[in-house]
């Protein structure tokens, strides 16, 4: 045994030495001189060291997650197949070059983003060529928002101004990032990565397509691909609804007597934060101002009282009314933690026993109060702004607003804030949970307490800008100081028994501030260290620990006990023990845990982390604080408790609850899960194909690469058939080197007739290579004096005379299109032989299949022309032809004038145009898809030509009614 | 393209190398044996190289930095070259003794062979440092240029490098052990010195654009090298017997020079009569059925268990 374990040693040794003295000598040989020029980016000494040099990654974080709501998708996703990657040159956004002419991944710089995804959105040829958006936050904007102008939706105020714009951060220039779907994978860059991408791309505009070019390499599968909606994805188990956990406390505590079964019957006056914030890139979520500078003020409130408390002889026990101070997650996603408390709420959960909705009274919101400034002078007073809803029904809420303005001119008036009531003028409160609770009890006295008046001055809310660098926590204690003077008032405190200590105020708001709102320290703040074990991150690559908050909401993978700290995030840890320690009394009990040393009832474990060793557990505090799950009401978890066993499915048990007070739709969000390895970006050099194939070739050595490898690609090229993508062309180019040449014949062109904006019909005298055109979608190579050809479907229909003329829709798109386009009758052209098979429709018999649907786009109707006109369609022997054409408008429509015939054919031609306003835009796909008028997949056949993503939709459509794939005809 | 880009620079850097194994080594299974024994034995010089370099790295980037490490990489291996020749000296006595004592002779192109084995050893370690540990980046989706060497990537520098040093080394080998064996110290001298050359060639990659001069300067001199070797085995190799390493060379079975001396590095003799060592061994497998009676009587020796020389001696032939 040990002469084994010596041998192992020894070989260990050896081969560590032979590493060693590989590395050394690669530095002491030539290699080390070839990397020398490298030293750019690093004097390059192993060969790790080059791939790292050869292969810039961002793994892990970084990606705009697909998510799923009740009505469909949000976000962005790679290619569904994990093994296969997403590849394109990266061209900076200021490059890009219109038409699009090849596949890119672009870099774009996000001033330029809003403008980008407007114009990315109304062209189908970027969607089409676009193969991945990298974000390069490296110059923020002076305004950005990713969410809309009513955040949350107008659909849940108590009033009725859908227009009215809050958040003034998402005007003209900005764009609901937030809920847009991108029909490609995003990724956001470290700035690191960034700045790299910035010189790759600039490598790139300078050099030919052709040769090396700087790409990314993108791998964002998500599981649920294929799901049309969150409910879909939760039956099939590919995604997790959103969730986390709200947390509450009550000042004074529940009595222990009354136990889960309710209270002593105190009036409850409810103080509420929202804890999470929404952007597109959800590990870059910060919600420094909104929502959590109330947050932090929120729980500097608490400890206010709590001191004052603690240095005097009253206690809160003396008060007439509960306080309970309540964080809500999940917010954002359609008010998920507030209707799903007071779902539970309603519906008895020990999750919310105590808090009797009957007893609640008065509401007062913390919104967004971080950019609280002094103006005009430095020793102004802080305004703060009271909204409140009026109208008949909704409590009457002067009294509160009473009582915060005589807080901060009495025993808060160290704080020097004012608070005013917001502008009669506004609609209503501003989004916030506070509307919740006026759904459930419009009697409630309700306030949201914020920085802003008729609109958020906030110009990054809903933003990964929106951090903490902007935000003052003086301000933040100020509110803390005014908002505890004034709830000790309502609660029925005495209010000389209060002392307010600014400077400690001050000092507390900014610890809280730096562990839930700064990236760095974040929860390896101290106040954190004391209460709990925060859990952190390891970035790949590095040893290095990130305990940065994290306030996306993240998914609920499992739902392990609920009132203990498993499962649950920092923040929601954080604000638990901070609660449980600031709403008790001030005595620590026994050492305890949440599990085998419970404390006594009336009691929580404050302070617990996992440890054996008494003096790094819990201890019993006489607290009431508790966790709810905040998540959608259409959801329930089986065998939740066991991460393994956790299945969720959908539920209508809040149905009838959310009927009785006019809920909205419960979008039921839900994140995609995804394979480990995903999100997955590089930036690499890629060589020129003809580069990498010449370095073969002079080998000598043949390899799988061989013409039918080559064909094959051409007929990538037949179905783009006026793509001259260099890609293509350069492939072409190839079949010319290698494997047998394309035979080019000289031809003449007999006519070119403008027939619809940049679509030109060509008639080409190719002579005896007619004879090889016998099928409708074949299609020619032609090309103009010596420049690259491209691939060209032939519209007219197979000529039974065989005269030799063949006509072509020509797209002045591309090199070699834009060459033919110009020409003029006489002028000379090479034509290739017809190549490619058609379309297939001896696979379709008229007798067998009624019903044949066929699928153009743009110029994508020329072997559809043929087809029809070929008769091989046999239009006139089936029951139901139909022929989906989408343009961009009539005047880009092609062959208009043949419509009639094609009718007359049997053809039902149902044009759509792409470029209407608002709901006017429609594209094939979608006009087909809201009336199929199919009655299963039996007896219909399919012809498809055109967009990629036409195509690939349209494919979808027709398999989910049981269309056999074989039965959908391409040209290629 | 990763398929492409793998295999074309694999057979650029590696190719002719094993081209040459299969065409002239591989059929003298000692030879073979001996490759692979050079192998081992400059593995362990290069480790040693390394180690010493322990001591020195990271160099700074400068151009004399990297030619004094280069230059002292050279001087340590042409001393391990010392090495080479005591083990060749000894194997060739060896070899005629034993050749002598089964009847047939040790020709000069059979000690070139050697000198080609050995040199075979030295240039695949060369080749597996400096190319064959890049090769798998070659696999992947990427590539790496240097800023100052915009025309190739370092793969193909590598490649293009390992070609032109293994051809170099396998050169130098034959031109060093039989220039020792003559002890004409100015063909000695010539080793080390294009040795040297060929090293410091690479540092033309520290000019922009220097790479593309210093890879076909590389390529030219392995050229150079191999045309040189070639044309000592052309001269020497027609040689009936060795007169290197103080071993005696009882009895010529064959004293022309003829065509063995005029098909150097080891093709056979048209009609099998070669009198080499070698070449009997491999008429014994290969070409037995020609006619000369020398030829007859050498494979009668060789496949004779009692006068035969050992099994690990004998050729697997064609």
């Amino acid at each position: 045994m040990a002469s084994a374990v010596h041998s192992n040693l020894a070989a260990h040794v050896l081969l560590r030495v032979w590493l060693f003295g590989l590395s050394v000598h690669l530095l002491a040989t030539s290699q080390a001189v070839q990397c020398k020029s490298l030293e750019d980016i690093g004097l390059v000494t192993t060969v790790k060291a080059l791939s790292e040099v050869m292969y810039r990654e961002m793994k892990q974080t970084g990606g705009c997650y697909k998510l799923l709501n009740a009505t469909g998708q949000v976000g962005s996703q790679g290619d569904p197949d994990y093994n296969l990657d997403i590849d394109a040159p990266l061209v900076h956004a200021s490059d890009l070059q219109q038409p699009l002419q090849r596949d890119v991944t672009v870099l774009l710089p996000v001033k330029q983003s809003v403008a980008f995804m407007q114009q990315l959105q109304g062209s189908p040829e970027m969607q089409q060529h676009i193969m991945g958006l990298l974000f390069d936050d490296t110059e923020p904007p002076a305004s950005y928002s990713t969410v809309g102008p009513f955040p949350g939706g107008p659909e849940y105020a108590p009033y009725n101004a859908p227009s009215y714009v809050w958040n003034k951060a998402a005007g003209a220039n900005s764009y609901p990032f937030a809920s847009s779907w991108f029909p490609m994978p995003v990724f956001l860059l470290t700035p690191e990565l960034a700045a790299d991408a910035q010189q790759r791309a600039a490598y790139n505009a300078k050099q030919d397509p052709t040769r090396k070019q700087y790409h990314a390499r993108m791998k964002l599968a998500m599981a649920a691909a294929t799901s049309a909606n969150s409910a879909d994805c939760i039956s099939q188990g590919t995604c997790k609804p959103l969730g986390g956990y709200s947390v509450w406390a009550a000042l004074p505590p529940l009595p222990a007597a009354a136990g889960a079964a309710g209270d002593d019957g105190r009036p409850i006056i409810l103080v509420v934060a929202q804890m999470d914030s929404i952007d597109m890139f959800h590990d870059s979520v910060q919600g420094a101002d909104g929502p959590l500078s109330g947050l932090v003020s929120m729980l500097t409130a608490l400890h206010a009282l709590h001191s004052s408390f603690t240095n005097s002889s009253s206690s809160s026990s003396s008060y007439s009314k509960r306080i309970v101070f309540m964080a809500l997650a999940g917010e954002p996603w359609g008010y998920m933690g507030s209707r799903r408390l007071l779902w539970e709420a309603a519906s008895g959960s020990n999750s919310t026993a105590g808090l009797n909705m009957s007893l609640v009274e008065q509401v007062i919101e913390v919104g967004q109060v971080g950019r609280l400034t002094a103006s005009p002078a430095a020793d102004a007073p802080l305004k703060l702004y009271a909204h409140s809803q009026q109208g008949l029904g909704f409590g009457n809420s002067s009294s509160m607003l009473a009582a915060l303005q005589a807080a901060a001119q009495g025993e808060a008036s160290s704080a020097k804030a004012d608070v005013l009531a917001a502008s009669p003028s506004n609609p209503g409160i501003p989004p916030s949970s506070l509307m919740s609770f006026l759904r459930v009890k419009s009697s409630i006295q309700g306030l949201v307490l914020a920085e802003f008046d008729d609109g958020f001055i906030n110009p990054y809310f809903g933003s990964r800008f929106d951090n903490g660098s902007t935000v003052n926590a003086d301000g933040i204690a100020s509110v803390a100081a005014v908002l505890a003077a004034a709830v000790h008032r309502l609660a029925g405190g005495e209010p000389a028994a209060l002392k307010v200590n600014m400077t400690e105020l001050q000092q507390v708001a900014a610890s809280y501030a730096a562990c839930i709102i700064m990236p760095t320290p974040g929860f390896a703040c101290p106040t954190a260290a004391a209460i709990m074990a925060p859990d952190y991150t390891v970035s790949t690559g590095s040893a290095t620990r990130s305990y940065a908050p994290r306030n996306y909401i993240g998914v609920l993978q499992y739902m392990p006990e609920v009132q203990a700290p498993l499962g649950k995030s920092n923040l929601a840890r954080f604000v638990w023990n901070l609660m449980a320690s600031d709403s008790s009394d001030g005595a620590f009990g026994q050492a305890c845990d949440h599990w085998k040393r419970r404390c006594q009832e009336g009691q929580v474990c404050a302070g617990w982390r996992s440890s054996s060793d008494e003096e790094l557990m819990g201890r019993c505090v006489n607290a009431t604080v508790r966790y709810v799950p905040s998540y959608s009401t259409r959801v329930s978890c089986e065998s939740c408790s066991d991460y393994y066993t956790a299945k969720w499915q959908l539920t209508d048990a809040a149905e009838q609850w959310s009927q009785q007070y006019s809920w909205p739709d419960d979008p039921l969000w839900a994140e995609s899960d995804w394979p480990v390895g995903v999100p997955d970006l590089q930036l690499y050099l890629h060589e020129a194909e003809a580069v990498e194939v010449a370095l073969l070739i002079w080998q000598g050595h043949p390899t799988g690469i061989n013409q039918n490898h080559y064909n094959a690609d051409s007929k990538i090229g037949q179905h783009a058939q006026l793509r001259t993508a260099p890609a293509i062309q350069q492939r072409c180019c190839f079949c010319c080197c290698w494997g047998d040449p394309v035979e080019f014949t000289a031809a003449k062109v007999v006519s070119n007739v403008k027939d619809a904006e940049m679509l030109h019909r060509v008639v080409v005298d190719v002579g005896d290579l007619a004879a090889g055109y016998s099928k409708g979608g074949q299609f020619m190579q032609i090309k103009v004096g010596e420049g690259k050809p491209g691939f060209f479907a032939i519209a007219s229909p197979p000529d039974p005379n065989n005269q030799g003329l063949l006509e072509f829709l020509i797209k002045a798109q591309g090199e070699a299109a834009q060459a033919l386009a110009g020409l003029d009758a006489g002028a000379e052209v090479a034509v290739s032989p017809v190549m490619g098979k058609g379309f297939s429709v001896e696979a379709i018999p008229a007798d067998a299949h009624p019903t044949v649907l066929l699928f153009a786009t743009g110029s994508g109707i020329s072997p559809i022309k043929a087809l029809i006109e070929s008769g091989d369609l046999q239009a006139d022997k089936r029951a139901d032809v139909r022929l989906y054409y989408g343009t961009r408008d009539a005047a880009h429509t092609a062959y208009a004038d043949r419509i009639p015939a094609w009718e007359a054919a049997g053809v039902k031609v149902i044009q759509v145009f792409s470029n209407g306003d608002g709901e006017g835009a429609k594209y094939v796909q979608g006009v087909f898809g809201g009336a199929k008028g199919l009655s299963g997949g039996e007896g219909v056949g399919v012809v498809l030509c055109g967009h990629k993503d036409m195509c690939n939709a349209v494919k979808e459509l027709v398999a989910a009614e049981g269309v056999d794939a074989g039965k959908v005809l391409l040209n290629f | 393209m990763a398929a492409t880009a793998f295999f074309g620079h694999f057979f650029l850097g590696i190719g002719p190398g094993i081209a040459f194994f299969l065409a002239v080594i591989a059929p003298k299974s000692f030879v073979v044996l001996l490759s692979f024994f050079s192998a081992f034995y400059w593995l362990l010089v290069l480790l040693l190289t390394s180690a010493v370099f322990r001591g020195f790295v990271p160099l700074p980037s400068t151009q004399p930095a990297y030619a004094g490490a280069l230059l002292a990489a050279v001087a340590i291996e042409e001393a391990a070259r010392a090495g080479v020749w005591q083990m060749h000296k000894r194997a060739l006595s060896v070899l005629q003794g034993m050749s002598a004592s089964s009847g047939h002779s040790f020709t000069k192109l059979d000690e070139l062979y050697l000198a080609l084995g050995w040199g075979y050893g030295h240039a695949a370690v060369h080749v597996l440092f400096i190319f064959g540990s890049l090769l798998p980046l070659t696999a992947g989706h990427g590539t790496a240029y240097s800023t100052d060497c915009p025309q190739m990537s370092v793969f193909t520098v590598a490649a293009l490098n390992s070609l032109g040093l293994g051809a170099s080394l396998v050169a130098l080998s034959v031109v060093a052990l039989e220039a020792w064996g003559r002890k004409s110290w100015l063909g000695a001298a010539y080793a080390p010195l294009m040795h040297a050359g060929a090293a410091l060639l690479t540092l033309g990659s520290f000019r922009p654009g220097g790479c593309t001069a210093a890879v076909a300067a590389q390529l030219a001199l392995g050229l150079v090298n191999t045309w040189y070797a070639a044309s000592i085995a052309w001269k020497q190799g027609g040689s009936s017997s060795s007169s290197t390493g103080g071993g005696s060379t009882a009895r010529h079975s064959h004293s022309s020079g003829g065509s063995a001396g005029a098909q150097p590095l080891g093709a056979l003799p048209a009609d099998g009569s070669s009198g080499s060592w070698m070449a009997a061994a491999a008429a014994d497998d290969g070409g037995g059925s020609s006619g000369g009676g020398a030829g007859r009587e050498a494979s009668a020796a060789i496949v004779s268990p009692r006068a035969g020389p050992p099994p690990s001696l004998r050729s697997r032939g064609a």
